[in-house]
């Protein structure tokens, strides 16, 4: 394994969000972190409600997620990652720069969108323990989605296939899965199990599908999704040397 | 563009041109110098350095402006250069030094994206020279410019070689122009390194001549009577009153031009110009040698 030097991915996180992302989408990011801030008090914002948030934040940083990090693909496709690879930085470096900046951004709107209401409306919940735990699976669910969006980013090359195929991956493909075997089990009059489908599930969203807790899925506790990511991460470090620009 | 028996040596310090048409394998090549691409089969080796296994430890090395450069448009040329500088481990104050060498520091708070192409390619110059890397490769610096910004870029890139003492290797298949410019040249065909080495040498070894047009204020023919004498001149055609062609071996070259301009101060000569790209010439003959 090649060692990773830390000082030149934190210049590259740097540039990215400096550049890259560009300050319409960076402040795409403040406003969804805000957006969010005013919708959660309406819910009740009570430690059982903010549970239920994290879906509602699960669909609006999938899209962030889908807009901010495919830029690499933009990047690559269009030659720009070449001026910077041009440069003492590795092809690992580089892309480990943009696993940094996605989340980083998407964290710290999503941390605002948590903290805000709560310091200003209900102070109490600071204190609750309790509202860590959806919060904390949350930020798990981020760095899921950012790895998947990398993934079909290196891999399409091309923004708008990435977008769409995230899109897809997240939320068309488990709806047509959801819908069709709906289908097929009323036709057959067969009972699909709830464990069965939140294991379908959990190959998309494994933070939420474990967070959902259905019996068998949370057996797994906190090892499915992380180990989710992990092998996405080595198949993200296996195709990395075969980017070429 | 698969490449082949591409091994070619430049001196240290030389300002070499990598030539040969479109689809040679030039970009291929450079390319694969900087660990942007990988190898199929063979070796690649950068001062002793294979840039797959050390892609950064090459970089380092290098400063590579690419064919058509893709800038991030959203931020200010000074923010760019700034990171480059920070990615290179140099000091800020290099960038303002380096934007001064290549004529941009006017243009240093402005947004990358305002830049005319020309200034784009200073720019691209300025990146790859923070540092002060000891191999500077140049792939079609002057591809998409105007004639004049073509010329300024060349004019620049000799500049920078002479005052950096760098090793440059310019690549472009527009071979007229850069022979203003390169002592050194590495010819390329179908992914094939055929030929390389000092213009001298090159033209000695496959008999170039090279055809300056000599415009003469008066008495053509005495001029032409001086010329006819050297040793280093095949021919002399007067073509009206106050024009004469004259034929050169290409190796002679600096001798002629030495001759030509003292002929100017006595008043002889009004100007001359070499009209044929003797590169051209050279790289014909190199490509059909091979072939032969």
């Amino acid at each position: 394994m090649k060692r990773v030097d830390w000082e030149t991915v934190l210049a590259q996180t740097d540039f990215i969000i400096m550049s890259m992302l560009g300050k319409s989408l960076v402040g795409l990011v403040v406003l969804v972190a805000v957006l969010n801030a005013v919708f959660l008090p309406i819910t009740g914002f009570e430690p059982e409600t903010a549970k239920n948030l994290e879906a509602f934040f699960g669909v609006t940083y999938t899209l962030l997620a889908a807009l901010l990090l495919t830029g690499i693909a933009d990047e690559i496709g269009s030659g720009q990652a070449m001026i910077h690879l041009v440069q003492p930085i590795t092809r690992r470096e580089y892309i480990a720069a943009w696993l940094l900046a996605g989340p980083a951004l998407l964290g710290v709107s999503y941390v605002i969108a948590l903290l805000v209401p709560a310091v200003v409306l209900s102070p109490r919940m600071i204190t609750n323990p309790a509202v860590y735990e959806p919060a904390l699976y949350g930020l798990g669910e981020l760095v899921y989605i950012a790895l998947i969006t990398l993934l079909a980013s290196l891999v399409l090359r091309n923004k708008s296939r990435a977008v769409f195929a995230v899109i897809a991956f997240m939320f068309l493909i488990p709806a047509i899965v959801g819908i069709m075997a709906a289908i097929v089990s009323e036709a057959l009059g067969v009972q699909i199990s709830d464990e069965a489908m939140t294991v379908f599930i959990s190959i998309f969203h494994p933070v939420v599908a474990m967070f959902d807790n259905y019996g068998s899925v949370r057996a797994f506790g906190l090892i499915y999704p992380w180990a989710a990511s992990l092998l996405l991460v080595l198949i993200i470090l296996r195709y990395i040397d075969l980017v070429e620009v | 563009m698969a490449l082949q028996g591409a091994t070619f040596i430049v001196p240290s310090g030389s300002l070499a041109g990598f030539l040969g048409p479109n689809g040679s394998g030039k970009t291929t090549s450079l390319k694969l110098m900087v660990g942007l691409l990988r190898r199929d089969s063979g070796k690649v080796l950068v001062k002793g350095i294979d840039p797959e296994a050390e892609e950064k430890a090459v970089r380092a090395l290098t400063g590579f402006l690419p064919e058509r450069p893709v800038y991030p448009l959203g931020v200010s040329v000074e923010d760019f250069l700034r990171h480059v500088a920070r990615l290179r481990r140099v000091p800020w104050s290099d960038v303002r030094r380096v934007a001064r060498l290549v004529g941009i520091e006017a243009y240093l708070d402005k947004p990358v994206k305002t830049l005319s192409r020309g200034y784009l390619q200073r720019l691209g110059l300025a990146q790859a020279l923070l540092s002060q890397p000891e191999i500077l490769l140049l792939d079609e610096p002057t591809a998409n410019l105007d004639p004049l910004a073509r010329m300024e870029i060349l004019e620049l890139i000799a500049t920078l070689k002479r005052d950096l003492g760098a090793t440059v290797i310019i690549s472009s298949h527009i071979l007229p122009e850069l022979q203003l410019v390169i002592d050194y040249a590495v010819f390329i065909h179908n992914g094939v390194v055929i030929d390389y080495g000092g213009l001298e040498e090159l033209a000695a070894k496959y008999g170039a001549t090279t055809v300056y047009e000599v415009r003469v204020e008066k008495g053509v023919r005495e001029v032409a009577k001086e010329l006819i004498g050297l040793e280093q001149v095949r021919g002399v055609i007067i073509r009206d009153e106050r024009v004469l062609e004259l034929h050169v071996e290409t190796k002679r070259g600096v001798e002629v031009n030495e001759l030509l301009d003292e002929l100017r101060s006595r008043g002889l000569v009004l100007d001359y110009r070499a009209k044929t790209s003797y590169l051209d010439q050279l790289y014909r003959r190199a490509v059909e040698g091979r072939a032969g």
